[in-house]
Formats: structure tokens, C-alpha cells, sequence
């Protein structure tokens, strides 16, 4: 275990550092200096628990831990303060900059040694448990979920876009129907779920821009799969071609988990729905999610089922 | 901990008791002179101010450690009335001599 203990005072140090190394801890390094302190630290030096005096002179304790916890090796390392019992006042001060716990001066040598170790159990329990809280995340999801799409607007469920579109056909007002999905989802979810909720995230973003203000509505029906509904004709559609949403996506994913990898999209052949209730609007959705799965129009649905497409119309 | 690991243990800490001891009289000495020179009702400078407050400050986190207790409460006593009391007031100015006058008796009885 590596500490390191700053503290103007030699005899502070001195002591600190034979409490911590009758304590077992094997490598201690003392710094009276903060500056020279925070020069270690900056170059990434590792240290398993971080002791530090409030008052001393120029780069003070409190200044000294809001800087390190602005370290990427640094940002978690147990800190504890070691103050003097009239420097309680700046406690909450320590706290707010990063501190985990402190210690009163003048202090029991035999106590110090029990208050680093604590202090590191508590951090490699913390990284432990957050550990298991990614790997139970990972495995944890489910990508039939509407993954943290609630901020996309005209986001409906299956049964309500269903409803939906029984709806309009009723009306007999022209209605139609896309599937669109990202087809190497697999490449995305390799990378974690961080990558996936993103590229899916954008996904459902990048629909509703393009669509814009036509009057339709999206459900994320499968795995990185959508479909559209739209009140009009097919041709409304064409805002979403796979070229268009793909380089949307990979321009909106850069910087993000998910920006290693290029998204490709299929999307299905738009479906008419028949006016007057002739067409199941569950079975034109099965249609288009079944020719997406195949790649875009290579499926051909029973007859019974087969609704009208825009090329048959 | 092994019994010999305790033993230099305890040497360390000794000869690191008997290291403050030294400062301690020279901390006494520094506190004395600013009392000798204490112009009327108060010390002549900032200086001597600052000599009281360093020397307060830093027995204050160590000596209860050593086994000076007294002289801990004392010197933290000093140091909360030095830097929270009213140091224009008369009470207050003679209270901190006061401290000063017994921070100096006990740290030279060490």
C-alpha cells in the first residue's frame, strides 16, 4: 500500500510516517511541500490513500485535495484530512472539495494507522460494489425496452400505434407504415450497454427530426427496430433513407461509447394501409418488422396477410 | 506487531518526543521575548503577533501526542483566543498574555 502524507510541520510528517509504518503500511511518502505534493500527484504517481494537512503555508490542504480530485488517477483515492481541532471550520470546506474523512490533531499514533486502512476498505468496497452495479447493469439489459427514449417526442407503444392505426384507417384517410432499424446492433452492444443505449437513442432522435412535423407516430417495436406510422402518403417516407440516417447517426454518436463503430440501417419498404378497415393493422406491422429481419424487402408476406404496397398502388 | 517491532517503535517515537522538547524551549524562548517586549498593553508588531499564533498553532496539534496535555489545552486556548477574539479589547489582549505567560511555564517544565 502506497500514502502519501502532506503536512508543513516535520514533526507531523515524521510522526504520520512512522504511525503508518508500524501500521504495516510499507511505502510511505512524505511531502512538506504541497506544491511538490501535488507534483507527484499530477504525474500520475499511485497512492492507495492520500493524508493531508488543512493549514500550510501557500497551496493549502482544502486547495491541494480540490485540485488532485481534478486528476483522473486521483478523482476516488481515499483522502483524509488531518487537522487541528480549531480548524473544524474549514471541515465542511474540506468535504465539499473531495475529502472522505479527517483526523483531529493531535492525534493517537496507533489510531492513524486504523483510520487509513478503514478508509481504504471503504473505497475497495465502493469499487467493488460498483463493479458488480456495471456488471448486473450490463447484464441487465433488455433491448425490448424503450431504452431512455422518453425524451423523444410521438414515441408510442405497440398496442397504441396499433390503435392508432386502426384508427386512421377508419377515417379513410391514407396512412402508411415503415419499419427501420439499426442492422448491426450486435457491433453496438459489444461495446457495452453505454454504446448501445446511445446509437439507439439517436436512432429514435435522428426519426424524429427527420420526420419533423409530419403527423405520424414511432414505436420501438424490437432490438434497434422502429416503425413508423404515418397519416399520409408513402412517399413521406423518404426523409428515411438508410444513407440519410446512417450518417446522421454516426455524426450525432461521435465522442459517445458508441462512436467506434459506423451504423448501418435497413429499413422495410413502406406498407399502404387499405382504407375502411380491409387490412389488419397488426399484420402490416409484422410485415414490415419481417421484411427489415431479412434485409429490406426480400420477404414476401402470405397472401391472405399481404397488405398493399406503394408499388402496388 | 512484533515485540521488537513495538520496541523501535517506541525508540522512533521517543527520540522524536525528545526532538520537540528542543523546539518546545526554543517555541518558550520565542514567546518569552515577545512578552518581555510587550509594549504597554500589546506586542509591538505584527511579528510578535504571528511568533504567538505559529508557536500556539503548532504545540497545539502535538503536544497532547507527546504526553503534554496541559500544555495542549493551553496552547489551544491561545490559539482560539488569538485568532477569534477582539484583539483591540483590553480583556481580550490581557487574556492572550495570559495564555502566553503559562504557554511559557508549562513548555519549559517539559
Amino acid at each position: 500500500m502506497r500514502i502519501l502524507a502532506v503536512d508543513d510541520d516535520p514533526f507531523v510528517l515524521e510522526l504520520l510516517g512512522d504511525a503508518l509504518e508500524i501500521s504495516g503500511f510499507d511505502k510511505v511518502v512524505l511531502r512538506s511541500n504541497p506544491e511538490d505534493a501535488y507534483g507527484l500527484l499530477e504525474a500520475g504517481e499511485p497512492f492507495d490513500c492520500i493524508l493531508l494537512d488543512i493549514q500550510m503555508p501557500g497551496l493549502d490542504g482544502i486547495e491541494l485535495c480540490r485540485r488532485l480530485r481534478e486528476l483522473e488517477a486521483h478523482a476516488e483515492t481515499p483522502v483524509l484530512m488531518v487537522t487541528a481541532m480549531l480548524d473544524k471550520q474549514y471541515i465542511n470546506a474540506a468535504f465539499a472539495a473531495g475529502a472522505n474523512d479527517y483526523i483531529t490533531k493531535p492525534f493517537d499514533v496507533m489510531e492513524v494507522g486504523l483510520r487509513v486502512s478503514r478508509a481504504i476498505e471503504i473505497h475497495q468496497a465502493e469499487k467493488m460494489r460498483a463493479l458488480l452495479e456495471a456488471e448486473a447493469y450490463e447484464a441487465e439489459l433488455d433491448l425490448h425496452d424503450q431504452i431512455s427514449l422518453f425524451e423523444v417526442s410521438r414515441l408510442a407503444d405497440k398496442p397504441t400505434i396499433v390503435n392508432y392505426f386502426r384508427q386512421i384507417a377508419r377515417s379513410g384517410a391514407p396512412h402508411s407504415c415503415v419499419a427501420i432499424g439499426i442492422r448491426n446492433l450486435d457491433a453496438f452492444q459489444a461495446l457495452g450497454r453505454a454504446a448501445t443505449e446511445e446509437v439507439i437513442r439517436q436512432f429514435a432522435r435522428t426519426i424524429e427530426e427527420r420526420m419533423g412535423d409530419e403527423n405520424y407516430l414511432c414505436s420501438y417495436v424490437a432490438p434497434g427496430t422502429c416503425i413508423c406510422l404515418i397519416q399520409g402518403r408513402e412517399r413521406s417516407f423518404d426523409v428515411l433513407s438508410r444513407v440519410v440516417i446512417e450518417d446522421a447517426l454516426e455524426y450525432k454518436t461521435r465522442g459517445t461509447a458508441a462512436a467506434s463503430v459506423r451504423p448501418e440501417i435497413a429499413a422495410s419498404r413502406p406498407v399502404r394501409g387499405r382504407v375502411f378497415g380491409q387490412f389488419d393493422p397488426e399484420t402490416a406491422i409484422e410485415t414490415v418488422i419481417a421484411e427489415l429481419s431479412e434485409d429490406a424487402g426480400v420477404v414476401t408476406p402470405p397472401a391472405a396477410a399481404r397488405p398493399s404496397r406503394s408499388s402496388a398502388a | 506487531m512484533t515485540h521488537s517491532d513495538q520496541e523501535r517503535f517506541r525508540a522512533k517515537i521517543e527520540a522524536l518526543r525528545l526532538r520537540f522538547d528542543q523546539t518546545l524551549a526554543e517555541r518558550a524562548g520565542d514567546v518569552h521575548d515577545v512578552l518581555s517586549a510587550w509594549d504597554g498593553t500589546e506586542p509591538r508588531s505584527d511579528a510578535d503577533w504571528h511568533k504567538l499564533r505559529y508557536a500556539a498553532h503548532k504545540t497545539a496539534g502535538l503536544a497532547a501526542t507527546f504526553g503534554y496535555g496541559e500544555l495542549g489545552g493551553v496552547s489551544v486556548d491561545l490559539e482560539r483566543a488569538l485568532n477569534t477574539e477582539d484583539l483591540t479589547s483590553a480583556e481580550a489582549r490581557k487574556r492572550v498574555r495570559h495564555l502566553a505567560e503559562e504557554f511559557v511555564l508549562l513548555a519549559r517544565k517539559t
